[in-house]
């Protein structure tokens, strides 16, 4: 990952070297071995856990998951480092892969097989990354061996036998063949000619066919409807008929049910029902949740209890997030920016550690946070100190009589019963205190392991949203306006003030990447306020999908902010400047 | 529906289900949710998979946050034991001294 020098997460200027980046199939290979190897450690520990509840966990079993948990992380370390090498168009593969370690376990096989033996694995349909000049060709079958087959239609137009392309990137794995498969490398033009006509004739007549059962459904139901009305306004005399009439009105429902998904299912495609089913059983848990104040989201409690200890988990991903959403504007978002300086700009995980104990006082919190707890069980000792102090010198009043008799009697004064309390108290305190000053170095303790060894700029809670830009989906659902990037030349992360500069009439849209963004926004706005400047780095990065590297310190892969070329076009958004 | 098409839209189920009690803020569900028209299938199930990370993160920081303070329950039952008998203790001295 990011070089040494350069503190993670720092978005004000450092001294960047310039890594050169590595692709090929070696590199390819190298990260996703590496991304086996930490999904592996990570579900290694997670399997380890989930053996036993929290309750049944003893010292022991405590112990073994730390060295889990210590593998895991050092795993993900060394593939941080691996991945930020990677070309982009390497790390996009790897990236691709998300957290499926079958899918990263089948590339890794069928790489490795292609390697070791390439005649036998070309057949096995490979990636292409291996290029014909690093691993032997096999020989080619001469083209008349190839012929387009002869299709076989099913009901709804489509092909037996034929299989849609898997959708998740991952190589569709073939049996091995024990001789060189035929491979239709000469003569294609034919060959293509053939299999787009054959497409064509294929897409026309799935389309009619389509049609056709769409019509026929819908006449059915239309069939259906009044016959289900009917059925419903009849009155029977006895149960018998009562029953049948409740068994043929389920049965009509069922089967209006069965047309209208299967029409749906027909109009809109599958993905379009699937989509639309995403977003119904969204909306129906949100009012569920929303109906039920008891019930808050899954990891509310998890939240709560973390708020105000973890301040710089959720909380500052909350922050940075109205950051990113509404500009510099308002005085909330400004504190909340002002903060997040805070944060970032600490120099030294003492330093931060300061500030998140800080926050952590001023925090208003709704939930029982941990700090809360045991600001409880504090109080709860309090009282059993008091307890203990009563009965002490109840018994000490009680041995003194029944050695002194009578005479013990005058012992039994206001002041000795007070100087005995003031001792116990005194001493239990003491331990109390003792305690205190261990439970905070604990608690310290426990954020730092339980967020990584990033812990001090911790987006525990933006692991999903990094997931989702670094696999494209919060580049199509967040910002819309980056699909101007494609219209000009090529990616732009590989934009080089020599290749690209800002096009002509695009100067108020693009700026040049100077050293980091932080240094960049600077540039822009002279005399700007750290919490400004910061402010607009989070808009203009997200504009740019790019993330600031603590954003995907959950991901398995991800792309520095603080690797991005000098000069690279960043996209500003509108009203960026104004 | 055939089984496949049933599973499907199992799938969906699951991820509407792990959006609405993702700990993502709920702008930002609201703003996925508007426009899951815009992914493709392959979006679908990357964001399935980020969903499916997340959990998994949350599980982790879930079962050591109960961990945590299971440990600091027996650490605060040892404190009262230890005050226990220190308790004890000074109430044999002051016992002795008061004799």
């Amino acid at each position: 990952m990011a070089p040494e020098t350069a503190r993670s997460g720092d978005l004000k200027p450092e001294s960047l070297p310039v890594v050169e980046k590595k692709s090929g199939p070696e590199a390819y290979l190298e990260a996703l071995q590496s991304k086996k190897d930490v999904l592996d450690a990570f579900y290694q520990m997670n399997a380890f856990r989930r053996i036993k509840g929290v309750g049944d966990f003893t010292p022991d079993d405590k112990a073994k998951y730390d060295v889990l948990k210590q593998v895991w992380m050092e795993k993900k370390r060394q593939n941080i480092v691996i991945v930020d090498q990677l070309d982009p168009v390497t790390l996009d593969k790897i990236l691709n892969f998300g957290m499926d370690v079958h899918s990263v376990g089948a590339e890794l096989t069928l790489l490795k097989l292609q390697k070791d033996n390439p005649v036998a694995a070309d057949s096995v349909g490979t990636i292409d990354t291996i290029s014909e000049s690093e691993f032997e060709v096999p020989p080619l079958v001469p083209p008349s061996v190839f012929e387009p087959p002869i299709p076989v239609f099913n009901d709804d137009g489509s092909i037996v036998g034929s299989t849609p392309e898997s959708s998740s990137g991952v190589s569709v794995v073939e049996p091995v063949p024990s001789v060189p498969s035929a491979v239709p490398e000469v003569a294609p033009q034919k060959v293509d000619s053939n299999e787009r006509e054959l497409a064509l004739t294929t897409e026309r007549l799935r389309e009619r066919m389509k049609n056709e059962k769409i019509a026929n459904l819908k006449i059915e139901l239309a069939e259906l409807e009044p016959k289900l009305n009917l059925e419903r306004s009849k009155i029977y005399g006895s149960d018998i008929e009562r029953r049948g009439q409740a068994t043929e009105i389920k049965e009509l429902e069922n089967r209006k049910k069965e047309i209208e998904a299967e029409i749906e299912l027909l109009e809109k495609g599958a993905l379009g029902v699937f989509r639309d089913r995403v977003g119904s059983v969204y909306k129906k848990t949100v009012e569920a949740i929303k109906g039920d104040p008891t019930k808050r989201t899954k990891w509310g409690w998890v939240k709560e209890r973390l708020k105000g200890l973890a301040t710089v988990g959720a909380w500052e991903v909350i922050v940075a997030e109205r950051v990113r959403g509404s500009g510099d504007s308002g005085s909330d978002t400004f504190e909340a920016s002002k903060n997040q300086v805070n944060v970032d700009r600490a120099d030294t995980a003492d330093g931060t550690e300061d500030y998140a104990w800080k926050l952590q006082r001023e925090a208003k919190n709704k939930g029982l946070t941990l700090a809360e707890v045991d600001k409880k069980r504090e109080a709860d000792n309090n009282l059993f100190i008091e307890n203990q102090a009563n009965q002490t010198v109840e018994d000490v009043m009680s041995r003194v009589k029944n050695a002194k008799g009578e005479a013990g009697q005058n012992m039994d004064t206001v002041e000795n019963r007070a100087a005995v309390r003031a001792a116990v108290i005194t001493e239990l305190s003491k331990i109390r205190e003792g305690k205190i000053t261990r439970t905070e170095g604990e608690m310290k303790k426990f954020i730092r392991d339980i967020l990584d060894e990033k812990w001090s700029r911790r987006y525990v809670y933006a692991a999903i949203e990094a997931a989702l830009w670094a696999t494209g989906v919060a580049t199509i659902i967040f910002r819309p306006e980056a699909v101007v990037l494609p219209n000009l030349p090529g990616h732009p992360m590989l934009f080089t003030p020599d290749k690209s500069p800002i096009p002509p009439g695009l100067k108020n849209q693009y700026v040049n990447m100077s050293n980091t963004i932080w240094e960049t926004v600077s540039h822009m706005f002279p005399g700007a306020s750290d919490a400004v400047i910061m402010a607009k780095s989070k808009v203009l990065m997200a504009a740019n999908h790019i993330f600031e590297p603590e954003w995907a310190a959950k991901l398995l892969g991800e792309i520095s902010s603080r690797a991005l070329p000098q000069g690279l076009l960043l996209k500003l958004p509108a009203g960026f400047i104004s | 529906m055939e089984e496949t098409s049933q599973n499907l839209l199992d799938l969906a189920d699951k991820i509407g289900v792990m959006l609405a009690e993702s700990a993502l803020s709920d702008d930002i569900k609201e703003h996925l949710a508007a426009n899951l028209d815009k992914l493709s299938e392959e979006k679908l199930i990357a964001l399935f998979d980020g969903l499916r990370a997340e959990e998994e993160e949350m599980k982790r920081i879930a079962f050591e946050t109960e961990l945590y303070l299971k440990e600091q329950e027996s650490s605060w039952k040892k404190v009262e034991d230890d005050q226990i008998s220190a308790a004890t203790i000074i109430g044999d001295k002051w016992a002795e001294k008061l004799k």
